[in-house]
C-alpha cells in the first residue's frame, strides 16, 4: 500500500526528534549556582554587616530587614534580637524555609553567637542562589560588646569614636531598657560653667 | 525561564484571560478537525474513523517531546509543572463510565461544547445530561467519596512509577504512536467506507 509522502516525512521527523532526546548527553541541572560564582561571592566581604549598622536599622524600624537566628532553638528561646526568627543551621536547606529565604524584597541578616555558623548558613543560602543575604559580623558576641556593653574610648581617641560610642550608649538603652549605669555624670559634674564676662562696650570715642 | 505564570513573568491576573484564549483556540481546532460530529468521534469505537486517536496521540507526543527539549535547554523548570494526582480507583471507574458515555452519546465533555457552539441538537441534549450528572455526583458525593479518593498515589508520572528514563519512554511512545497511525490507516482503507 502507498503511504503519502508528507505523512512519511512528518513521521520520520517526529521519530528523529524523539530519538535525538535519547542520544542527548545527560546533564543534571542544579538549582544551585556554579562553584566559580560561589567562590567569587565567598571572597567578597560585603556580606558582613557591622552590628552598629544593624542596630541603627532596627532602631529606625526599617521594614526591609529580616533578622534570622541560626542558633539551635533552645538558645533562641533564651535570648534573641528583636524581630528575629529562628531557622537553625541544620534546617536551613529545608524546603519549608525557602519562602522565607528566597525573596527579593528584604535584606536577610543571619546571626549566631559568633559569625561562624551564620557564615555557614550564608554559604548554604548563596549556593542555592538566594539573594540579599548578609551576616552579622562577630555575631551576638560582638553585638554584646558593641551595643549592650559598649566600652568608652580613651580620651585620645578621635572624635568619630566618641560619636560611635554615644550612639552605642543610646542603642544600649534602646535594646536593654533603662538599666545602664551612667558613670559619666559624676566625673564631669564638677565642671563649673563660667559665665563669659560681657565685653566692655567701646566707650566714648573720638 | 518557564513556567511563565508561576515565575511571575506573566502576571497572575492574566491567568484566566490566557486560559480563555487557549480554550477558544482549542475549541476552534477541535471544530476544525471535525470533532463536533458525534459520528466522527464514535468512528474510533466502530473502526471506520481514527481522527480522534490521531489528533490526541499527535498532541501528546508533540507536547511530551517539546517539554523534554524545553527542560533540557533550561527554558522550563520541570519540577514546577502541575502533575495531576493519580487516584487509581477513580480513574478506572471514571474511565469506564466515560467510555460508555463516549460511545453512546458520541461526545466527550470538550467536544460536546464544541457541538453546542455550532448548534447541534444531540450535543445540547448531551450537555444537559452532563450537567445533570455533575449535579447528582455533587449532591451524592458522600456515597462516592471512597471511590473518588480510592488508591491515591500522589502526583506521580508513569516514568517515576516504572523507574524508566523519560527520554527513552517518550521515544518508544513516539514509535508506538507512529505504528498505531500506520495500522489505523490500513484499517480505515479495509473497512467499508462510511458516509456521514
Amino acid at each position: 500500500m502507498k503511504i503519502s509522502r508528507t505523512y512519511l516525512i512528518l513521521a520520520l521527523l517526529l521519530a528523529g526528534l524523539a530519538f535525538a532526546l535519547v542520544l542527548l548527553p545527560k546533564t543534571t541541572r542544579n538549582k544551585e549556582i556554579k562553584p566559580e560564582e560561589l567562590m567569587t561571592e565567598i571572597i567578597d566581604p560585603a556580606r558582613f554587616l557591622n552590628p552598629d549598622l544593624i542596630a541603627e536599622r532596627l532602631i529606625n524600624e526599617d521594614p526591609s530587614i529580616q533578622l534570622i537566628d541560626v542558633r539551635p532553638q533552645d538558645q533562641f528561646v533564651k535570648f534573641t534580637l528583636p524581630g528575629a526568627i529562628n531557622i537553625p543551621l541544620t534546617e536551613i536547606s529545608k524546603e519549608d524555609w525557602e519562602g522565607e529565604l528566597n525573596q527579593h524584597q528584604k535584606d536577610i541578616i543571619l546571626f549566631s553567637n559568633d559569625d561562624l555558623f551564620a557564615d555557614q548558613a550564608w554559604i548554604l543560602c548563596t549556593r542555592m542562589g538566594y539573594k540579599n543575604i548578609y551576616v552579622m559580623k562577630g555575631g551576638l558576641n560582638q553585638w554584646y560588646k558593641n551595643i549592650i556593653a559598649p566600652i568608652e574610648p580613651p580620651e585620645t581617641a578621635p572624635k568619630e569614636e566618641f560619636e560611635i560610642y554615644s550612639f552605642r550608649k543610646a542603642a544600649s538603652l534602646y535594646f536593654s531598657g533603662a538599666n545602664t549605669v551612667s558613670t559619666t555624670g559624676t566625673e564631669k559634674g564638677n565642671i563649673v560653667v563660667k559665665k563669659r564676662e560681657k565685653k566692655a562696650t567701646a566707650a566714648g570715642g573720638c | 525561564m518557564g513556567p511563565l505564570i508561576p515565575l511571575g513573568i506573566i502576571p497572575e491576573q492574566w491567568n484566566n484571560v490566557i486560559a480563555v484564549l487557549i480554550g477558544m483556540a482549542f475549541g476552534f481546532i477541535m471544530e476544525g478537525s471535525g470533532f463536533s460530529s458525534s459520528r466522527k468521534i464514535v468512528g474510533l469505537f466502530y473502526g471506520y474513523d481514527f481522527t480522534v486517536l490521531k489528533v490526541f496521540f499527535t498532541a501528546t507526543v508533540t507536547a511530551a517531546i517539546g517539554i523534554l527539549y524545553f527542560s533540557y535547554l533550561g527554558w522550563i523548570d520541570f519540577s514546577m509543572l502541575h502533575i495531576h494526582p493519580t487516584y487509581v480507583t477513580g480513574a478506572i471507574v471514571g474511565g469506564l463510565i466515560m467510555g460508555v458515555g463516549f460511545v453512546t452519546g458520541g461526545f466527550c465533555p470538550g467536544t460536546s461544547f464544541c457541538g453546542v457552539a455550532i448548534g447541534k441538537i444531540d450535543a445540547i441534549v448531551y450537555t444537559i445530561g452532563l450537567l445533570v450528572g455533575i449535579f447528582i455526583f455533587s449532591e451524592a458525593f458522600s456515597i462516592f467519596e471512597s471511590i473518588y479518593n480510592g488508591n491515591y498515589m500522589g502526583e506521580i508520572t508513569i516514568t517515576e512509577f516504572l523507574g524508566l528514563s523519560p527520554y527513552l519512554f517518550v521515544f518508544f511512545f513516539t514509535l508506538a504512536a507512529i505504528a498505531i497511525f500506520f495500522v489505523t490507516s490500513i484499517i480505515v482503507k479495509r473497512v467499508k467506507e462510511v458516509n456521514y
